[in-house]
């Protein structure tokens, strides 16, 4: 299997175990895992656009599995690993797009010289980006008193993954995942309807 | 939010949306009770539920996070060294590339440019031959208004890059505010731009992506285009996956997009006329035409493909509209200034519908240019190009193709296993199978068409097998470098192309462009090899017929001037070749051919000429002295009558215009005899019935005129059914229509002169929905146009005869106005000026006419055809007469006759 050349690699025993961590509930594990999975799901960006890939990437998923495959030694692995693979990388598509929304943003209002040079073609228009960071701080909220609606939306929305995939992930029903869903939806989108995340 | 008070919220949520809509209402009242804060909240979340998932719910962030993510992994190039240059900065990014500033390192001077890189390696080299030769045929646009690409190639890490111009400006729009400029000055800046843009597209380049950030104009007031065919190139360097792209790429704002961009279709110039006017749109009220759609891209997507945009003037004079022309004064003023024409202009180039734009970016500009100059502005509603033609002219025997080949290359399977071979190992073997099986499909190419060239009903058949073609030579030309036998074998491949995508002599898909393109290709080809070898007579030859068929295609494009240049040389060509082997036979035909087409194009009625008929008079008889040759020594040669019959009806023609009724009618007959035995020779075959019906028509049209109805009648009838049954067997067979068309409008004409109003209405109609449906189906060439206003004027005369008058008036209005646009173009020519001063004098209604305008546009044809013309002096005395100018009017009749009777002098001689 092709090894990337990056001097700060894991090599795949190390993710599985900080895996493991992770779900035993060591959230430093997880703020070590994030720029490795952030390192590998980068790399397969790259490779995509540039049309390396033969396999056209018709299901967003197939490219966080990849990565999944080369990150974690598959021997130690199990059905656990793999879900909370796919919600960290849930999680670094959150940070990497909201953070990109922010930079956009700063770059519009700001006067003097841009640190970073103009994009003629930016990923995103200015109205999404506030979209963006709007959701982002209304899932912030919404996490606090409901975890797992959260997190099925992060999965859903920044992951792109179906619902019986999340319902994987979670470890529930898709029946489940499926309401979850949907009530997330409504209240996100009253959310950011009214301007503010609704405390109660 | 209190847990219980979340669950207890949640749970009544879910349930009320999991029973019947109708019960809900009951259901939430049961529910929640007194509870008003609690139902209040259930409520909104159910309406936020139920406003649908047309908004950020949509799972495309995962996809924009990859996005970013490859953004992000892109290295900078600072520093770099590239060439002979040295990255100093970067100045932009764009979806797939980064502009960077450079300088040129390696001499003493500092040349500043800009270097375009591709963040996308090339995967194969198919993909990186395709890239350089796009590359290159952007390189040769030389003009003071585009930046010039200076070099390209890739970098050390396998990456695409361009050299280009460094230019220093401002953005067209942020410009023309920047300096105040009031309206005329925004007017003038704007021509620039379009004749920058016309240069490019008569090089056959569509810029693709026309936005004021791509227009910049430097501290002279210069304005330059940036980014060429640029979004073409790249794409070339880098095939997307078509899923992925089209939600991933999309572009950021689709302001400039035309509608047939935004669908993804193929563009045309047109597309490029469309973002035009966007651009003008915005220079003239600093807005976008959807303006109230701009928020979302997919919603501005819809409302460009659906809606209308508003009005320039009304949108400039709205309040509060930012960065409006200055020095206009009060957003009134800039209205009064906008409406009418200048609201007309932009409209145009805005349509929906790309071929009721303006026609190129040069007529564009031309129509502001005359807004300037205070002269009318000139509604051009269509590209108002399409053809009809009658003759045929060539006819190759052909060896019957084996059914195993044919579905080969229909199937197009030669072309994608050729691309399936993607290992290097397989490459080398199926380059050596490759070989072996192009000598026999580029050969197959020809015989494919040879043999169902002659049977009726092959139209789809042909279609299919030009984009097979197509697709194919374009791999074959990447390969044939350094390879005579490959390359004249592709000016013969494109030639053939060329001739069944829009060779009017020949059975066409009607399709000019492509036709013109496929000539300039084969020409290109057959120019190289000539001038690899002098000696290379075949290259030779492959000259000459790309001239010709280049000459006989530009007609349809309204070039005719530029096509008797090409068939000159050809012509020219051709008599040399006999010269040294006057025993080949093809090479004779071809002479004939090239004679034939000179002497079309000179003077011939019924097709785009120049009005010189005395040339053309010349010309046919050269050609059919060469068949008469062939034909006096073997009797048997098909193809040396079958051209006799077809000259002698292009002589008759000649002494028809001329008024030498006579002389026609022995020519015509001649012709007859001709074609009634090679129809009798070979009844399958479609070009010798085509020239039995033509023939038939020419007798009956002399028998009219001497008031012979009856046997004109015969002929005329007998001349419908073929054409009728030929139509019938072919229904997607443009030339075929137009035949029917002219058949059916010989018969209507004939009907209405022996009082059977009522049936030429009816044949009349039949011709009008025929030359409709050709124009819609071909909108690029330039003459069914002129066949449907004679027809709508036709129809509109027997209409008011039946004293149907506001029918009439309709028809004949419609068919004045398409008349008027051809005559009013730059390049009209005498037969189009004539026609529609014939028109003007005489339709019916008559409070139609227009006896001055009719003397304008007849001067016009008499000054074109440099006072030579019988026609259009004839014409122009009916115009003098009816405006009252007797003693002018005696004057042009006599020029007139004094020309008839040399020209009767001349003809006797056959």
């Amino acid at each position: 299997m092709n090894r990337s050349k990056d001097f700060n690699e894991l090599i795949p025993g190390d993710t599985t175990r900080l895996l493991a961590e992770w779900r035993a509930g060591d959230t430093a594990a997880f703020d070590r895992l994030l720029p490795v999975v952030y390192q590998e799901l980068r790399r397969l960006a790259s490779s995509c656009m540039r049309g390396e890939r033969r396999d056209h990437l018709l299901q967003t998923t197939a490219l966080v599995h990849e990565a999944y495959l080369r990150l974690v030694d598959q021997r130690d692995a199990n059905y656990q690993t793999r879900a909370h693979f796919f919600a960290v990388a849930a999680q670094v598509m959150r940070h990497v797009l909201v953070d990109y929304a922010r930079t956009r943003r700063r770059a519009k209002r700001g006067g003097g010289v841009p640190t970073v040079p103009l994009e003629d073609v930016a990923v995103i228009s200015p109205e999404r980006a506030e979209e963006l960071i709007a959701v982002d701080a209304a899932l912030e909220s919404l996490m606090a008193f409901d975890l797992r609606k959260g997190r099925i939306f992060e999965l859903r929305h920044f992951g792109g993954l179906s619902v019986e995939e999340a319902a994987q992930v979670l470890k529930v029903s898709p029946a489940t995942v499926a309401r979850d869903w949907r009530m997330a939806k409504a209240w996100l989108r009253r959310a950011i309807a009214s301007g503010s995340a609704h405390a109660g | 939010m209190q847990a219980e008070r979340w669950q207890r919220l949640e749970q009544i949520f879910q349930s009320a949306l999991d029973c019947a809509p109708p019960r809900r209402a009951a259901w939430l009242d049961e529910a929640c009770g007194d509870d008003l804060e609690l139902r209040c909240d259930v409520d909104s979340l159910l309406a936020a539920h139920d406003s649908g998932d047309r908004d950020f719910t949509q799972s495309t962030a995962f996809a924009e996070a990859l996005q970013v993510l490859e953004r992000r992994t892109a290295a900078s190039h600072e520093g770099q060294r590239i060439g002979p240059y040295r990255v100093v900065r970067e100045l932009g990014r764009g979806g797939m590339s980064r502009v960077y500033l450079a300088a040129r390192a390696d001499e003493a001077f500092e040349k500043q440019v800009a270097i375009k890189i591709v963040e996308r390696g090339l995967d194969t080299g198919e993909v990186t031959q395709r890239f350089q030769s796009e590359r290159q045929i952007l390189a040769r646009l030389d003009h003071p208004n585009i930046t010039r690409i200076l070099d390209g190639g890739t970098t050390a890490e396998g990456l695409p890059f361009l050299v280009m111009d460094y230019v220093e400006g401002e953005p067209i729009d942020r410009y023309c505010d920047a300096h105040a400029l009031d309206v005329s000055a925004r007017l003038r800046l704007f021509q620039g731009v379009c004749a920058a843009v016309q240069y490019a597209h008569q090089n056959l380049i569509i810029h693709r992506d026309i936005k004021p950030g791509n227009v910049l104009v430097t501290a002279d007031g210069v304005p330059r285009l940036l980014d060429f065919g640029i979004a073409k190139l790249v794409s070339a360097a880098a095939p997307q996956p078509q899923e992925v792209t089209r939600t991933v790429l999309r572009r950021l704002t689709p302001e400039y997009a035309s509608p047939e961009q935004v669908r993804g279709e193929v563009l045309t110039t047109a597309s490029d006329v469309y973002s035009l006017g966007v651009l003008l749109y915005r220079l003239l009220t600093g807005q976008s035409p959807y303006r109230s759609r701009a928020s979302s891209a997919t919603l501005l997507e819809r409302a460009i493909c659906e809606d209308q945009p508003e009005r320039p003037s009304v949108t400039a004079a709205r309040k509060g509209a930012d960065g409006s022309p200055a020095g206009e004064g009060t957003p009134e003023k800039l209205r009064r200034r906008l409406q009418g024409d200048l609201d007309n202009i932009v409209l145009m180039a805005l349509r929906k519908e790309p071929q009721r734009r303006y026609a190129s970016a040069e007529q564009f500009s031309q129509d502001v240019g005359r807004h300037l100059a205070n002269l009318p502005v000139i509604a051009r509603p269509d590209t108002a190009a399409y053809r009809t033609t009658k003759f045929i002219r060539r006819h190759r025997t052909g060896v019957a193709a084996t059914a195993a080949i044919v579905v080969l290359l229909v199937a197009g399977i030669v072309g994608t296993s050729w691309q399936a071979r993607v290992a290097r190992a397989e490459r080398a073997r199926a380059q050596a199978q490759f070989n072996d099986v192009r000598r026999l499909a580029t050969s197959f190419l020809f015989e494919f068409n040879n043999s169902i060239q002659n049977l009726p009903g092959a139209t789809p058949a042909r279609k299919l097998l030009v984009q097979r073609a197509l697709e194919y030579l374009s791999k074959l030309s990447q390969q044939s470098h350094g390879d005579p036998g490959l390359q004249r074998e592709l000016a013969e491949a494109y030639l053939k192309v060329g001739d069944l995508q829009g060779n009017p002599y020949e059975p066409n898909l009607g399709d000019a462009p492509g036709a013109l393109e496929s000539y300039r290709k084969a020409l290109a080809i057959s120019a190289a090899l000539a001038h690899a070898d002098a000696t290379d007579a075949q290259a030779q030859r492959y000259l000459a017929r790309s001239y010709q068929s280049l000459g006989e295609v530009l007609p349809q494009l309204g070039r005719a001037r530029d096509a008797v240049v090409d068939v000159r040389r050809a012509t020219q060509t051709f008599e040399m070749l006999v010269r040294r082997t006057p025993h080949d036979r093809d090479l004779r035909v071809q002479l004939a051919d090239g004679y034939q087409s000179l002497g079309d194009l000179l003077g011939h009625q019924e097709l785009q000429n120049l009005g010189d008929r005395a040339g053309a008079l010349d010309s046919y008889r050269k050609a059919l002295a060469v068949f008469d040759g062939m034909a006096q020594e073997n009797p048997g040669d098909q193809r040396a009558r079958g051209g006799e019959a077809v000259l002698r009806v292009r002589i008759g023609d000649m002494q028809e215009a001329a008024d030498d009724w006579g002389g026609a009618l022995e020519n015509y007959r001649g012709a007859l005899q001709l074609a009634q035995s090679l129809a009798a020779e070979d009844p399958g075959n479609d070009r010798f019935r085509r020239i039995l019906s033509l023939s038939h028509r020419k007798v009956a049209e002399v028998a009219i005129h001497r008031g012979e109805l009856a046997e004109a009648l015969q002929h005329v009838r007998s001349a419908a059914a073929i054409t009728q049954a030929l139509a019938s067997a072919d229904p997607d067979n443009a030339q075929a229509s137009a035949n029917l068309a002219l058949s059916l409008t010989t018969l209507g004409d004939l009907l209405n002169k022996t009082g059977n109003g009522r049936e030429a209405l009816e044949k009349y109609r039949q011709v009008v929905a025929i030359l409709e449906k050709l124009s819609a189906a071909a909108p690029a060439n330039l003459f069914t146009r002129g066949a449907l206003a004679d027809a709508l004027v036709a129809t509109g005369t027997v209409l008011a005869q039946q004293h149907f008058m506001a029918e009439a008036k309709a028809s004949t209005s419609r068919g004045m106005a398409i008349a008027r646009d051809l005559a009013t173009r730059s390049t009209a020519t005498p037969d189009e000026l004539s026609r529609y001063a014939q028109i003007l004098l005489t339709c019916e209604p008559a409070e139609l006419r227009d006896a001055a305008s009719a003397r304008q546009s007849a001067e016009r044809a008499v000054e074109i055809s440099g006072g030579q013309d019988p026609r259009s002096l004839q014409i122009l005395a009916q115009a003098y007469r009816q405006s009252g100018d007797a003693a002018r009017a005696a004057e042009t009749e006599q020029r007139a006759a004094s020309l008839t009777s040399s020209a009767q002098a001349v003809s006797a001689q056959k």
